[in-house]
């Protein structure tokens, strides 16, 4: 074996380690893919090897291979076999290989289930934060199902640095395995206030994930974020703290109210340009989320406004992006404020960098109003004339139409201009977005009546100058697509056509046939229109000549397009064909066809509404999948789809185009149309289209209106002077005058249809038809199904899961505790739990012994980790370093924010942090807190775990199955009351003791447990006291956010006369500061009145600078009685230091972790040789006089945790011996605060 | 939240790290067209660009592009800042940071990153406290 060792060694002499490989690499240049291959095949060889060093090597060689692209999937049963290595070092390599190449679809990940489990808890911090990385980048549904508890229970560690990955590896576990975040999440939202800021960030991500997909159920941690980000002052932690709310103000806009000011606030002090970002960011959502009722709300728009533009007008290139793209942001709901910017919005078109110009454009669409549309576009013609690159070209032909086109043409006052703006884009070269040109030219022609003739003379022209727009670079574009509108919009509207002949000569022309075919169609179809039309004028005046010519140029032209190779142009052009010959052959008779021919195109069009067909009500009785007749044998469908596939295969290029797709024969389509006319006559539904219906043929002499139009971008006739395009007029007189010439030129043209009333041009509206189109009986537009958007497969939706509600007893991490010894020490609390909830009644007794017997047990359990744990003593040599260090630099490098705000967090820090959202809320509102409100914080406060128990059994007690054992559970839980209510001699009052017993093994690991600590009631002191009013007071530690001291004071009138005016006048010390409302006023005045014999309860937050040494302060209350005597009574504060002590996060493995780290480098102790307290006594004045936990009790033996304000460590040790004899051992992080809390309990416990 | 990070060099990815997957498969294509696409913006210009579905946010160091696609929530400036503050970890940790380190300790900088971010989100924005457990390591192996 050795000398295998000794073999495996030298040759691993030989191995290439990653540095020779990437020297190879780079000096093979030539011969990469060779080398590599050859290096592969080398690995291959390694990875056979049993010798774990060669296989981490092969694998990190493997690692950088697939960086470089090459496959190594094949790789990962060896990547696991690194992975388990017990050497720290090889154990990295394997985990970042996996991290790097695993995904969650890998199959050997079955196999690593426990291996990673078993690194999780290992007892160096490193391996488990490493796999706690690897773990974020491969999990999987299986792997966040098995390991969400190991991971929860490295959330209790006493690491930061398992803590906080611990944390963030949360969130992939909720989305893989949903189940896990109801149980979870009171334990992540206990890490919002964790002493470590880096943990606290990381809590603060996590939510700020879930909160921004699913935002409704996180509006209840409002206060708790609220609290974080008046007192952080991590610029990245406030980032996202600010993000969150972005997220949850428009679900509540008075948590928007409450943001303002803090945020405004933030704005002007902070230097941090992301921070200031983020706060603009959010104020925005804020204002969007509350649209009236603020009274300073113009001026924060104004503000965000005002710090923007000092953004874009940076010279970094980075906030003018964002400082634009926030801009856009505003603009949606306050238009003004930002159009006063516009110069500035212009003037970054101008930038040289294609992304801002991007942004800028999307401004500028919101930005345009009546007066400045024609300007705008007239500087983003000038652009495009200039811009370079097709792509930015395309994008700002798009923004022109759009800024033009939207809600309904509502800021074109003059559409003359907008379809020479229109026609004037026609020219642009290479363009994708000719289909939206020709959209828009249809749109503008059909719906605003006043503007058709001018459309149809520019249309005309257009027709007649095709060859230039279908030049040679036509054929990458889409430009030929605006032929297909112009030639369906002179046939269309004929009848307005100056000179019909000509068009119709244009048409016809020779290019037509290289135009895409669905073009040629609309061409052919309109041919006829214009056909039909001209014949039945010419009929009317009797021009013989004009008809025979029409007729042949027809017959001349069309089988250009019968011998088309396009179906849809052939049979268009066959039927037509067949028309003209047979109008000739009338014609010839001398009869006249005109009226008739004018039949197959009567009637007018409609516009339909978006989702008509959609509304379309589904017939009763029709089932589109039941088979009309027998399914067809597959032979036969396999003929079917080819011969489909023969008739489609011609059709695709036309299945873009809705309009005229398929046109039935001449003679169908006049039966089709009357039908629709007898049917539209008989129905009474149909909503007659009289004036403008009627105008559409009947019409000779309408009134266009043509006013003097005030152009920037010259109206050219296209095709006049085809190559000099884009000359832009500068001047407005110039532009004007060269209006007014072509203008005339053109009506001279128009022949008898226009009235050449330049003179009289008063400005007549430009009506847009904007109806909301033609919908099936019953439809209304608005009613649409604003369902879920997300796909089905979003993991997200399934996190969408109600977090306030209580948790039911079932709702508990999946632990497997029954084949694997470690884990079952880890997850025994649950299934204590689950025993609690088994067991019924009768089995009282002889379950308490189990217990006790279980409990020995385990204690000697511990002592063995314990002992075990300092014999690695290397690890911990490690561990201790690492952590003086890290505690060492927790604030170094964090950014600081500047000055945070005055008043602020004193306004909302007097009062503890409720879960209530509403008072939360509410509070800000009603300055002077009403009576009953104070009642309902001191509820909260005290009462809130039980409160919350309550509804939730009362809700789960209809579930009949689950009720009995809930009532099994209640009964347990009254038994241990009982319990301990015998071991306890004398029952003090004032104080409801738990049975610690019950609780300290479950501590820290399942829920329900650590809201039940939470009912421990510290002990009530004594105040003040005279003939009238009596004070009692209770302290509590709040460590966590704002490292405060809860003082509530109980206020008792013993007289009959009510007291009012209740003021206390409370200096702070140097080193003892009272968190007030008025920072300035040493006076705290209390609003209620006290009626005789009642009492009322107070709570007063207080800071300790220092919390290794005992405070006291000292001032006085005043006070009013009915009849009018004032009196004062002295006060006295005290504050030992176990006041700022707290047990909350005492848990059994952090108490362990903690002795076995080594920080505890204080060490104390004091003996009381015959104390008069029975050992619950002294347990009970420990715990509850002493404000710490009970981690753990054997016999007479019991251990104590707790943690100062600032966060210092402190253990106790009790023994009780039965002489009488107690013995009090402590340990701790900070010296001072150990002695000083001994000092303390010692006098308590002497004075009982 | 961030998805991956990207170092390269004439166009040429020397380093990458996914924190949320990609099949190798895909890598080199999405790799290619980002590198590209911010290689050819303007280097004054806008460090920040769209890609689909990602927000690419882009960094010089010398002839270095640093690169993260990350959603487009994120914020922007945040991703920049955290790219200076990642290679002023790689500076702190190496002295200083050159080519030579990119291309030979590709693992120290996979290393100092799985210290800075866990599932794409920043978990420690101090270099020191992202550093003390590496070179403890270093100091741990080299004795």
């Amino acid at each position: 074996m050795a000398l295998r060792k000794v073999k495996g060694n030298l040759e691993r002499m030989f191995d290439k380690n990653l540095t020779d490989l990437v020297r190879g690499i780079r000096n093979n240049k030539e011969t990469e893919s060779k080398y590599i291959s050859q290096c592969m095949e080398e690995i291959k060889t390694e990875l056979r090897q049993d010798n774990l060093a060669v296989k981490a090597n092969a694998v990190a060689k493997l690692t950088y291979l697939q960086m470089l692209g090459y496959d190594i999937s094949w790789a990962g049963f060896n990547i696991i076999e690194v992975m388990s290595s017990p050497k720290f070092t090889y154990k990295r390599i394997g985990y970042l290989s996996a991290s790097q190449c695993f995904h969650q679809d890998t199959e050997v990940l079955m196999l690593t289930t426990n291996m990673i489990r078993k690194d999780l808890n290992s007892h160096n911090m490193y391996d488990s934060g490493t796999a706690l990385t690897g773990l974020a980048c491969f999990i999987n549904g299986d792997l966040a199902r098995d390991l969400a508890n190991d991971v929860m229970t490295l959330l209790a560690s006493t690491k930061p640095y398992l803590r906080k990955k611990a944390v963030l590896l949360l969130y992939k576990v909720f989305l893989k395995f949903p189940e896990a975040l109801r149980p979870a999440f009171p334990r992540l939202k206990e890490k919002l206030e964790d002493p470590d800021p880096g943990v606290q960030s990381a809590a603060v991500n996590v939510i700020c994930e879930l909160a921004r997909k699913n935002p409704k159920n996180y509006l209840s941690l409002a206060p708790v974020f609220f609290k974080l980000m008046t007192s952080s002052t991590n610029n990245w932690m406030l980032i996202k703290i600010i993000k969150l709310f972005g997220a949850l103000t428009p679900l509540e806009p008075r948590l928007g109210k409450k943001l303002i000011e803090p945020l405004t606030n933030l704005i002007h002090s902070t230097s941090a340009m992301s921070l200031l970002y983020e706060c603009i960011n959010t104020v925005i959502a804020v204002l969007i989320s509350i649209s009236s009722g603020m009274p300073n709300h113009n001026a924060s728009i104004q503000l965000c406004v005002q710090k923007l533009r000092i953004l874009i007008e940076d010279s970094d290139q980075n906030l003018k992006y964002l400082g634009l793209l926030a801009m856009s942001k505003i603009l949606k709901t306050h238009p003004k404020s930002v159009q006063a910017h516009k110069d500035l919005v212009l003037q970054c078109l101008d930038d040289k960098d294609e992304s801002i110009r991007l942004r800028a454009l999307d401004l500028l669409y919101g930005m345009v109003t009546k007066k400045t549309v024609m300007e705008i576009v007239r500087r983003l013609m000038n652009h495009m004339d200039r811009a370079e690159g097709t792509m930015y070209r395309d994008e700002l032909l798009q923004k022109i139409i759009l800024i033009c086109s939207q809600n309904n043409f509502q800021y074109i006052t003059n559409f003359e201009w907008y379809i020479s703006v229109l026609v004037e884009l026609c020219r642009m070269e290479g363009t994708q977005h000719g289909g939206l040109i020709a959209n828009q030219l249809m749109d503008v022609a059909i719906r605003v009546v006043a503007v058709r003739e001018f459309t149809v003379g520019q249309m005309a022209l257009l027709l007649d100058n095709a060859h230039v727009i279908v030049g040679p670079a036509a054929a990458r574009s889409s430009i030929a697509e605006v032929l297909y509108a112009a030639s369906w919009i002179c046939g269309e509207f004929a009848q307005l056509l100056a000179n019909p002949k000509a068009t119709l000569e244009s048409m016809v022309r020779g290019k037509v046939v290289s135009l895409p075919g669905h073009i040629q169609a609309t061409y052919v179809h309109n041919m006829l229109k214009l056909y039909t039309h001209i014949i039945a004028t010419a009929e009317e005046e009797d021009d013989a000549e004009m008809i025979q010519e029409v007729t042949n140029l027809l017959l001349e032209r069309l089988p250009v397009f019968v011998s088309s190779g396009d179906l849809e142009v052939q049979e268009r052009a066959s039927c037509i064909v067949q028309i003209v010959t047979y109008v000739q052959k009338c014609h010839q008779h001398g009869d006249k066809i005109g009226p008739e021919l004018s039949a197959l195109m009567a009637g007018e069009l409609n516009p339909v509404a978006p989702k008509a067909q959609k509304k379309v009500p589904l017939p009763e009785g029709l089932d589109l999948d039941a088979w009309i007749n027998d399914p067809p044998s597959e032979s036969e469908d396999e003929e079917d789809e080819a011969y489909k596939k023969e008739i489609f295969v011609k059709h695709e290029s036309t299945s873009k185009h809705k309009k005229e797709k398929y046109e039935p024969t001449e003679e169908e389509l006049q039966k089709l149309r009357e039908v629709r006319k007898a049917e539209q006559a008989s129905n009474p539904y149909y909503v007659k289209n009289s004036a403008a219906s009627v105008q559409g043929f009947t019409r000779v002499d309408q009134e266009v209106a043509v006013e003097p139009i005030y152009l920037n971008v010259p109206l050219k006739i296209p095709g006049m002077t085809s190559m000099d395009k884009y000359q832009m007029v500068d001047g407005w007189q110039e532009s004007n005058k060269k209006r007014h010439k072509k203008h005339k030129k053109r009506s001279k043209r128009k022949g008898p249809h226009s009235s050449s009333d330049e003179e009289d041009a008063g400005p007549q509206a430009q009506v847009v038809n904007t109806d909301v189109g033609e919908m099936p009986e019953g439809a209304h537009l608005s009613d649409d199904n604003d369902a879920d958007d997300r796909p089905d497969d979003d993991p997200h939706r399934a996190l969408d899961i109600n977090l306030d509600e209580p948790l039911a007893p079932n709702e508990v991490l999946p632990t497997r505790s029954h084949y694997e010894v470690k884990s079952r020490r880890r997850s025994r609390s649950d299934d204590k739990e689950n025993i609690l909830t088994n067991e019924v009644s009768h089995k009282k007794k002889s379950r308490s012994k189990k217990d006790k017997k279980e409990k020995i047990k385990k204690s000697k359990k511990e002592e063995r980790k314990v002992k075990k744990s300092s014999r690695k003593g290397q690890d911990n040599l490690i561990l201790d370093l690492e952590e003086t260090v890290e505690d060492a630099s927790r604030t170094d490098d964090i950014p600081i924010a500047a000055n945070h705000i005055n008043g602020i967090s004193e306004e909302n820090s007097t009062e503890k942090p409720t879960d209530d959202l509403d008072f939360w809320l509410s509070k800000s509102d009603s300055v002077p807190p009403a009576t009953d409100e104070v009642d309902e914080v001191r509820a909260t406060d005290t009462e809130s775990p039980m409160a919350a128990a309550t509804p939730g059994n009362e809700e789960r007690k209809s579930k009949t199955s689950k009720s009995k054992k809930e009532k099994k559970n209640k009964k347990n839980k009254e038994k241990s009351e009982k319990k301990s209510k015998k071991k306890v001699k004398d029952e003090v009052e004032e104080t409801v003791s738990r049975n610690r017993e019950e609780y300290e093994e479950t501590n820290g690991t399942v829920m329900q447990e650590s809201e039940s600590q939470a009912m421990s009631q510290p002990v009530v002191r004594l105040l003040a006291q005279d003939s009238v009013l009596k004070l009692m007071y209770s302290t509590a530690a709040m460590d966590g956010v704002m490292s405060e001291v809860l003082v509530s004071i109980k206020f008792i009138n013993q007289s009959s006369k009510s007291i009012s005016k209740l003021e206390l006048n409370l200096p702070d010390s140097s080193s003892l500061k009272m968190v007030r409302i008025d920072p300035q006023s040493e006076v705290v005045s209390f609003p209620w009145e006290l009626s005789g014999g009642e009492a009322q309860e107070a709570n007063l937050s207080f800071t300790a600078a220092d919390d290794t040494i005992p405070h006291k302060l000292r001032g006085f209350l005043s006070y009013t009685q009915e009849d009018g005597v004032n009196s004062d009574l002295p006060v006295r504060l005290e504050f030992p230091v176990t006041a700022f002590l707290s047990g909350k996060t005492a848990s059994r493995t952090t108490f362990t972790d903690l002795l076995s780290s080594g920080q505890l480098s204080a060490r104390s102790s004091f003996t009381l040789p015959n104390s008069q307290l029975s050992f619950s006594e002294v347990l009970e004045e420990v715990s509850c006089g002493g404000s710490m936990e009970v981690v753990e009790c054997v016999d007479q033996t019991a251990s104590l945790y707790g943690r100062s304000l600032h966060g210092h460590h402190v253990c106790l040790l009790v023994k009780y011996q039965e002489s009488g004899r107690l013995t009090i051992d402590g340990k701790s992080t900070e010296g001072t605060l150990l002695s000083n809390a001994l000092d303390h309990l010692k006098t308590s416990l002497m004075q009982k | 939240m961030m998805h991956y990070l990207l170092i390269a060099k004439d166009g040429k990815v020397q380093f990458s790290h996914y924190f949320t997957h990609v099949t190798p498969s895909a890598r080199p294509a999405l790799e290619a067209r980002v590198v590209g696409k911010c290689q050819s913006a303007d280097k004054e210009g806008c460090h920040f660009l769209e890609d689909g579905e990602h927000t690419l946010v882009f960094r010089w160091f010398g002839p270095c592009i640093f690169l993260v696609g990350a959603d487009h929530q994120e914020n922007e400036l945040m991703v920049y800042e955290f790219l200076g503050l990642y290679v002023g970890a790689l500076q702190r940790y190496f002295g200083k940071f050159s080519e030579r380190h990119l291309l030979l300790s590709t693992d120290h900088l996979h290393m100092v990153l799985e210290e800075m971010v866990v599932d794409g989100e920043l978990v420690e924005s101090s270099i020191k406290n992202v550093l003390a457990p590496i070179q403890m390591l270093d100091a741990a192996s080299s004795r």
